[in-house]
């Protein structure tokens, strides 16, 4: 399990570098890693390109090639993350009904746990742990926010005064 | 959702308080008390309805138990009134159906939190009824210095000769003697400054908007502060009438797009089929050119991912040179977002009028060499408003959050919705506001505490 999610964290410091925002991924199913992944949010200027769902289309790939029923092949597949899943990730893992998703830090903005409960909105949940390596995962966070996102327009305050 | 019908219960209701109830002062608290009662009823009928039509559920979503769905059936049966009865009854014709949907005049309905529909909540607290007059400020002055209100800094302190003391928890002993006792340790000061001391009701959260604060100031005075905005959004005028035609044309769209991809399957396709299908469509506008910046029907049978709403965000991604799914066949970097050629054509040919395509992207680098402003490119989705034919689900609702979108438009109702406000009180980074100036509709991100960013959905025909 902290071999898995030392794994998660080598791609969020990947992400890290490519100046995006730290988080990395890792599915498995049994013992094997099937899916690896980072957030590409910048890289694809879509903000919805978190880890876990470039994880998702990876096994959803792989399903489609090998004829997989994907739905039946979800429910072995645990998660494992640096950060928790945001709202949406948390949204979109529970619609796939995976087994496991375990994280790293809690994410207090927009975790699909610590700020709205997404499982009140879904018939069958996933177990969810957390704190796992979650000062790793939090030390790349820190890191990441200290810098700034090359790709934001300027500050608000510019912006208004234009309007 | 009939106006008739409801005109008809609201007559009903205000008979019956007449005759019931004759205590309202004012004609305002009659006419709030008139419409509480009417939303009460309207939730009742919602709720029965709704056990009716409940068709199962769709996506693995909670059975109609669970605690998110009854507050949200409530919720909705506040806004929707008794529109539901009518699901069932569309037109038997599309070109009806749509023609129904585009050139409809009825409003369409700001979906505000929960705490703008609730009535107000109240707390206890101990109040002292002053001796003297001019003592007034000297005490209030006291009394700030030694018990500041907290939680409750949204009272004004005194209200006539009454002065709030603090809330009843603040004593466990709760007699007349007990609070004397403690004045005179704490403040003796105050000693022989209040004639008797009693406990009152008092608005337990500030109020948000003028209703509230008349709610409010029947008990005890509050601190408020109109914010014109969101009275608007409350009273459903935030757009004029030629703006709600012009979302009721995007709408349309947004249905000529599922058309066009389940006509592909189903030849003699009616507007029930649509209803009944459990697919998404979305269309994205930029508001500060009217253009469709993209387009996009959805895929979740192959990838549970890929709802239209997450598909058309892709969409937008592609138009500024990004973009993760292969899913286009456009060359053309500023149509990119229309899916594919053959439905950009349809698009063109069933509405001439509108325009089709994005603004140009500009990178960061670019914008700061040729000393533009970053209005001179969109960003992500920023500022553009979403049209899609039924309500996102959390997962798409918080894609179009993350993206800037600012403002949902949607038809259908969901039987597990997401309210975007369920979080965007809880998520208080990009709250966005939209005004209109001089025609044109003016956003900018903000950092709020209170709900700017708004989801709205037209009322059935």
């Amino acid at each position: 399990m902290v071999d898995i999610m030392k794994k998660a964290l080598e791609l969020a410091s990947e992400a890290l570098a490519a100046q995006e925002v730290p988080v990395g991924c890792v599915f498995t199913f049994g013992s094997d890693i099937i899916a690896q992944s980072r957030n590409t949010v910048n890289a694809t200027r879509n903000p919805t390109r978190h880890a876990e769902i470039n994880c998702i289309d990876t096994v959803l790939e792989y399903c489609k090639l090998n004829s997989i029923d994907f739905k039946a092949y979800f429910k072995n597949v645990t998660v494992y993350v640096t950060v928790e899943p945001c709202i949406m990730c948390a949204a979109a893992l529970n619609n796939l009904n995976v087994k496991e998703v375990i994280y790293g830090c809690a994410n207090d903005r927009f975790g699909g746990k610590t700020v709205l409960d997404v499982n009140d909105f879904y018939e069958h949940n996933y177990m969810l742990t957390g704190n796992l390596l979650a000062d790793d995962a939090m030390a790349l966070l820190k890191q990441f926010y200290k810098g700034t996102n090359p790709n934001a327009p300027d500050s608000k305050v510019k912006k208004q005064s234009l309007t | 959702m009939e106006i008739t019908e409801v005109e008809l219960s609201t007559n009903e209701v205000i008979e019956g308080i007449k005759q019931a109830d004759k205590q309202f002062q004012t004609g305002q608290e009659k006419i709030f008390s008139v419409l509480e009662t009417v939303k009460t009823e309207d939730n009742d009928k919602w709720k029965a309805e709704d056990k009716e039509l409940s068709t199962g559920e769709k996506n693995g979503v909670k059975p109609q138990n669970s605690t998110i769905k009854n507050k949200l059936a409530e919720q909705s049966g506040e806004l929707e009134s008794s529109s539901s009865s009518k699901r069932m009854k569309y037109p038997e014709t599309l070109e009806s159906f749509m023609a129904n949907l585009v050139e409809s005049k009825r409003p369409v309905k700001a979906i505000l939190s929960d705490d703008y529909y609730r009535p107000m909540s109240f707390t206890k607290v101990y109040v002292g009824q002053v001796k003297n007059v001019k003592d007034l400020s000297k005490i209030i002055l006291l009394l700030n210095q030694k018990l500041p209100l907290k939680d409750l800094s949204h009272l004004k302190r005194a209200c006539r000769k009454e002065i709030i003391l603090f809330p009843i928890n603040h004593l466990n002993c709760q007699t007349h003697a007990s609070i004397q006792y403690y004045i005179e340790e704490h403040m003796n000061e105050l000693r022989d400054s209040f004639e008797y001391f009693k406990i009152i009701d008092v608005p337990a959260v500030a109020p948000k908007i003028r209703k509230q604060y008349v709610e409010c100031g029947r008990s005890w005075s509050c601190n408020f502060h109109p914010n014109k905005y969101l009275e608007k959004l409350y009273a459903d005028e935030l757009f004029s009438p030629t703006e709600i035609v012009q979302h009721r044309l995007f709408m349309g769209m947004a249905f000529e797009i599922a058309i066009y991809y389940m006509k592909k399957d189903k030849p003699t396709l009616e507007p029930y089929d649509i209803l009944n299908a459990n697919v998404n469509a979305t269309v994205v506008v930029d508001p500060l050119d009217q253009s469709v910046v993209a387009v996009a029907f959805d895929n979740r049978e192959n990838h549970p991912v890929q709802h239209s709403c997450m598909l058309a965000i892709d969409n937008v991604a592609k138009t500024q040179t990004g973009g993760a799914w292969d899913t286009c066949d456009i060359d053309s970097v500023n149509l990119r977002g229309m899916c594919s050629m053959d439905l950009l054509l349809h698009l063109k040919h069933k509405y001439p009028n509108i325009r089709i395509g994005a603004k140009k992207y500009i990178s960061k680098s670019n914008l700061d060499e040729k000393k533009l402003s970053a209005s001179d490119s969109p960003y992500l989705c920023t500022g553009f408003y979403i049209y899609m034919i039924r309500e996102p689900c959390v997962m798409c609702a918080m894609g179009t959050y993350i993206n800037g979108i600012l403002c949902h438009i949607w038809n259908w109702k969901e039987d597990i919705p997401c309210r975007t406000q369920d979080f965007t009180l809880k998520v208080p980074r990009f709250e966005v506001e939209v005004s209109v100036v001089n025609g044109a509709v003016v956003y900018r991100r903000r950092e709020a505490t209170s709900i700017f960013r708004i989801d709205i959905r037209f009322t059935h025909r």
